[in-house]
């Protein structure tokens, strides 16, 4: 599952065409290999659970 | 161009050949022992890059990634690399000065949506977003993200794009078969 889709599933509110950066939460890849990750979180609502904030160092 | 008619006694005396002589090509070399050799100005030449990638990319919903390039038109002072960090312009030692950046691609259509371009500088947005629309049916035209500009950049500065869709699912861009490229120019110092 990927990463907006594990946003999504936390909190079903949020439609998968709504615009993420518009309600805070901003997902990046670097298509580096790492995939992507949760380069900014101002959602009105906490981290889900299992998801971190920031590019993960491997 | 200019030209000049030589004559034919001058034109002897500096053993070249009569006739028409382009000004420009003839410079004085100081450095010749009798003084009187001659020889054409060094090039000054282009300096920049243009990449495109040999596939589509996949880009994920809601998530801003970064445009990879793994082919070149060109590239005079290894500012990219088709193998890794394959996103990236980086700026030569010796080449500090202003570039004309210039981006295109070819974007998937056919959704109530958008695409939106960033322009990258080691790491950091420095400008964006420019959003286009996809066109819905009956159209369903692919959307044409793009991006120009000019930026004072000095070496081991890197430039990169980063593109997003908000499709609701995965959806391409085409830098492939002509459809797309990042260009990097040297402007000067």
């Amino acid at each position: 599952m990927e990463l907006w889709e594990q946003i999504i599933q936390a909190y079903p509110e949020i439609k998968p065409t709504d615009n993420f950066n518009k309600l805070g939460i901003w997902l990046q890849d670097d298509s580096d290999g790492k995939g992507a990750y949760i380069k900014e979180w101002n959602y009105s609502k906490l981290l889900p659970e299992g998801l971190t904030l920031g590019k993960p160092l491997a | 161009m200019f030209f000049c008619q030589a004559e034919s006694l001058w034109a002897e005396s500096l053993a070249i050949v009569p006739g028409t002589i382009p000004i420009a090509s003839i410079v004085a070399d100081s450095s010749a022992s009798t003084g009187l050799a001659w020889s054409a100005p060094t090039a000054s030449g282009f300096v920049g890059c243009s990449l495109y990638n040999s596939a589509s990319q996949s880009i994920s919903n809601n998530t801003l990634t970064a445009v990879t390039y793994d082919s070149e038109n060109f590239d005079t002072d290894s500012f990219h690399n088709t193998s890794s960090n394959t996103s990236r312009i980086t700026i030569p030692s010796g080449k500090n000065g202003k570039y004309a950046i210039n981006f295109v691609t070819n974007g998937d259509g056919g959704y109530s949506g958008f695409w939106e371009t960033f322009i990258y500088k080691n790491g950091s947005s420095i400008m964006g977003a420019f959003t286009t629309p996809s066109l819905t049916s009956p159209y369903n035209f692919g959307a044409a993200p793009s991006f120009n500009g000019v930026f004072n950049l000095v070496a081991t500065d890197y430039i990169e794009i980063y593109i997003r869709q908000t499709s609701g699912g995965s959806k391409n861009i085409y830098n492939n078969s002509g459809q797309g490229f990042l260009n990097a120019t040297y402007l000067g110092a």
